[in-house]
């Protein structure tokens, strides 16, 4: 599963209000291929947190999407005499054990740029601005994330 | 690239047809109309009927499939959809790997 999570000051300052529904388009459309998290676990980056970029085609003209995107944690080894697991029918034996349902793979946005921007049209670490803009936007997208609390979220989930 | 976008296309293309014409055969078979009755009442040809209900036929222009909606009581509705055409993993660069590490520390700490 891939969550989507648009900080509040990313969102405020990336997405235009006129391009909201669009961008809300694209998250679910991101979200209904899962195979794109797939391929890019699939790299073995040495880091479990790595930077793509999402190349797409609005009504409002060619955008540049980048996310941040952070692997899953690797389980953790289990030991054979911990497993519970009924060899018959596969399933657990214990009802109150929880869920082994694996960790929502989380994206977080960054950018969300028109195709000829002076950020949008060079994303790659040699471009001044992109290195500037992004070092910027990770730090507003951090202390959104840092100061939210259950009661008052600080970011948006897709 | 083109030939992969002309193939997208067409099979794009083939899709919204079967969709109209599926809805089309289905509205003319529950008001027990025929092609030559629709026909009539477009003032057009049988052919040109068979054409519409054709499900592989793409050739068509809109103007006639929209008058062929108003007919059978239908509104056609058109709608652009944003496209994802690539996605590629991007160089972090090295001086805010500290901050990319604290990013998914904070992910982390997320229920």
């Amino acid at each position: 599963m891939i969550e989507i999570l648009v900080p509040h000051q990313i969102g405020k300052k990336e997405i235009p209000h006129v391009e909201l529904a669009d961008a809300k388009k694209l998250f679910a459309k991101l979200k209904s291929k899962p195979e794109l998290a797939t391929s890019l676990s699939a790299k073995s980056l040495p880091e479990r947190a790595s930077l793509f970029k999402v190349y797409a085609t609005t009504t409002h003209g060619a955008r540049r999407l980048l996310f941040f995107y952070r692997h899953p944690a690797p389980p953790k080894p289990d030991g054979p005499s911990k497993s519970k697991t009924s060899p018959k029918s596969g399933t657990s034996s214990d009802p109150a054990e929880p869920s082994t349902l694996p960790p929502p793979e989380r994206w977080v946005l960054l950018f969300y740029r028109d195709k000829n921007d002076a950020v949008g049209k060079n994303m790659t670490p040699a471009n001044p601005n992109f290195e500037n803009q992004l070092g910027k936007n990770l730090a507003l997208a951090l202390e959104d994330l840092v100061k939210s609390t259950a009661e008052a979220k600080r970011y948006d989930t897709y | 690239m083109a030939k992969a976008q002309t193939f997208t296309a067409n099979r794009e293309a083939t899709t919204i047809k079967r969709t109209l014409s599926r809805g089309f055969k289905s509205r003319l078979k529950a008001e027990g109309g025929s092609v030559a009755s629709l026909a009539r009442e477009l003032g057009t040809s049988r052919t040109a009927i068979q054409r519409v209900l054709d499900p592989d036929n793409t050739s068509i222009t809109l103007h006639t499939m929209v008058k062929a909606a108003h007919t059978l009581g239908y509104k056609v509705r058109l709608e652009l959809e944003p496209r994802i055409s690539k996605v590629e993993p991007v160089e972090t660069p090295k001086k805010l790997q500290p901050l990319l590490d604290q990013l998914g520390a904070a992910v982390d700490r997320l229920s």
